[in-house]
């Protein structure tokens, strides 16, 4: 199967399952005000990521003639900003919604997803070194569902241990 | 600037930060980070936790 195709069964799963969640926690999904504050910011920084990222693989492949294929020239900087933004909103604590239900279900799913893609990346990697921006694009996008998986991991023990 | 004086009150109210935050629909880290002097809460929020804790802004937000 095709990197690309990877990605984007992985992706259609992941967006099937939050279709399906969110219809049941639409009501009760909110953030509350520091949150929203904190995840204005984390758009802007995951915008600057983004604009940064672009300038690299421009000036990679314009100065130094670097061959990187368009797919992640597309993807790359999207997945950099994706993972800013979360990284940020986790760290500042304005990641899960107030209320959210079903953070073990996601946390397993996210971690599950996660796991997979590093996988097909470094096997990928190891199988044909010359093909590694489509499996380091899998690395970037499993990396980023595992930090999301753990993040939800992490606030589980939070909240059992300060009840 | 910390917030003791929110701290107590919630002390004396026996409650938890979660069980406050969810009285007046806000994320525990929001009532942790209110306590802890890292974030200003508007002053609608300011005025659901005085009612929570049946405390005056004064009591609570009024700096000595």
């Amino acid at each position: 199967m095709d990197t690309l195709n990877i990605i984007i069964f992985v992706f259609f799963l992941a967006l099937g399952y939050m279709l399906v969640t969110y219809r049941k926690n639409r009501k009760s999904e909110k953030y509350d005000e520091r949150q929203a504050v904190i995840r204005g910011r984390g758009y802007k920084y995951a915008f600057i990521a983004i604009a940064v990222s672009d300038f690299l693989l421009l000036f990679l492949v314009d100065n130094l003639n670097v061959k990187i294929t368009p797919v992640f020239l597309l993807l790359a900087p999207l997945l950099i900003g994706c993972m800013v933004f979360t990284g940020y909103t986790i760290f500042k604590g304005a990641y899960i919604a107030m209320h959210e239900k079903n953070l073990l279900l996601s946390s397993i799913t996210f971690i599950l997803l996660g796991v997979c893609e590093l996988v097909f990346g470094i096997l990928g990697l190891i199988e044909n070194a010359a093909k590694w921006d489509h499996n380091v694009l899998l690395l970037l996008f499993g990396l980023f569902l595992l930090l999301v998986g753990v993040n939800y991991v992490y606030q589980l023990y939070i909240s059992k241990v300060r009840k | 600037m910390k917030n003791l004086k929110m701290k107590a009150a919630r002390a004396g109210k026996d409650l938890s930060q979660q069980e406050l935050a969810d009285i007046v629909n806000v994320s525990r880290q929001t009532i942790s980070a209110i306590e802890k002097g890292d974030y200003n809460p508007t002053v609608n929020l300011c005025i659901r936790i005085c009612e929570a804790l049946d405390k005056t802004l004064d009591d609570l937000f009024w700096p000595k």
